[in-house]
């Protein structure tokens, strides 16, 4: 009876805005984005966290959401990564100009100015 | 006796809350308050005789309709001007367990002395365990794990916090301490200037310094830098590459210590052309 009401209630769930959690560091390096980045920076992040981003550096993302599971956009931007950013030409496609990397990424047309975070190039 | 207990138990247990709460005493006796005391003065005072059911039932019961009636004295409370709040909380079921325990012992003593339900504290385990059948040592079992499980739980959730998370910032800005217009073209030998950060969150004092290489090449660097906790650090710092060649890899490498690897890198790609 149990597993039956939670089975209807499931669903409903899905729809809900929820918080969405990162550890302390994460918290640090967007709110340092906010503070060191133009205002018309645009970001692509991995996105599990690309949710908190907006708020904690108040800067622009390129992808956003609460529950990016299953999401083939979110999916696309997981592999993009995975494969360390490798393709300049997909970030210029995105009109973004930064990138947070759970993953090290060796792409010589990106700067690393920070753990995790990746700066496009003057002139790419 | 064991309602005398259970409700000097309870009413011990509120001062305890109000002033002491989170106190290792506090927490235990929380326990059996929220967990035990109250299905056990509710099994009284539905089964008074000593016939009704066994102790092993009955200890059982206690903990599974205390589960029941705590949330149900919550959602109770929800719809009353209290709310839900530790007060509320702790008088409701306070109140519950002595009105329980008084009809409880109000119905033992309406029967005949050899009728009514007293626990008899002897440890004669064998007596015990070779009296009951195979399901009720099972449950027995399977109760003693749960309590255990529980204590250990509660032992896990009442213990200090841990150390909050360590880490070390690093970062890098350009020449106007923003982070845009990092260095990209090169002459041979030019100077280019970049501004590095280290912000120190290990929450003690940390000796860090810096190595500046392309490729085997060190060009540059900081010497030692002391930073006690969450002290900020910030300089402009400078390098010359030393050979032509697209896409090089300048290496900013923060060392922690006396460490050999680099806690953090920094990658910065730069075309150095001749002059």
């Amino acid at each position: 009876m149990v597993v039956f009401a939670l089975f209807l209630r499931m669903e409903g769930y899905a729809e809900e805005d929820y918080y969405q959690i990162v550890d302390v560091d994460t918290y640090r390096d967007f709110e340092w984005l906010g503070e060191e980045l133009p205002r018309d920076s645009i970001a692509l992040l991995n996105p599990y966290v690309g949710w908190a981003y907006f708020p904690a550096s108040g800067q622009y993302v390129y992808s956003a959401r609460a529950y990016p599971w299953g999401v083939e956009q979110a999916m696309e931007i997981g592999e993009f990564f995975r494969e360390g950013a490798t393709d300049t030409e997909y970030i210029r496609e995105k009109n973004v100009n930064i990138l947070y990397s759970p993953f090290p990424l060796n792409n010589p047309d990106l700067v690393e100015v920070r753990d995790g975070v990746y700066i496009l190039r003057e002139g790419n | 006796m064991d309602l005398l207990a259970v409700v000097v138990a309870s009413l011990v247990l509120v001062p305890l809350a109000v002033f002491w709460g989170g106190s290792p005493v506090s927490l235990v006796l929380g326990l059996i308050f929220a967990l035990f005391s109250p299905g056990y003065a509710l099994v009284a005072a539905v089964f008074p005789k000593r016939h009704d059911l066994d102790i092993v039932r009955r200890l059982a019961l206690s903990f599974g309709l205390s589960i029941v009636v705590v949330p149900l004295a919550g959602v109770f409370l929800n719809y009353t001007r209290w709310g839900i709040g530790l007060y509320p909380v702790l008088f409701s079921l306070l109140a519950f367990i002595i009105v329980a325990a008084a009809v409880a012992w109000y119905r033992r003593r309406r029967l005949p002395p050899e009728e009514r339900f007293e626990p008899r504290f002897r440890l004669r385990l064998s007596q015990f365990w070779g009296g009951h059948h195979l399901l009720d040592r099972a449950l027995l079992v399977l109760l003693v794990v749960v309590i255990i499980g529980a204590m250990g739980v509660l032992v896990y959730v009442a213990r200090p916090p841990e150390v909050g998370q360590t880490f070390t910032e690093f970062y890098m800005l350009g020449p106007e301490g923003r982070a845009a217009d990092y260095p990209d073209v090169l002459g041979l030998g030019e100077e280019a200037t970049v501004t590095l950060g280290i912000v120190n969150h290990e929450q003690a004092v940390t000796d860090y310094h810096i190595r500046i290489l392309i490729g085997e090449d060190e060009v540059g660097g900081v010497a030692t830098i002391t930073l006690a906790g969450e002290e900020e650090w910030e300089q402009k710092v400078s390098f010359a590459p030393v050979g032509v060649g697209e896409e090089q890899k300048v290496e900013f490498r923060l060392y922690k210590g006396n460490e050999n690897t680099p806690y953090h890198v920094l990658d910065l790609w730069v075309d150095v052309v001749g002059n």
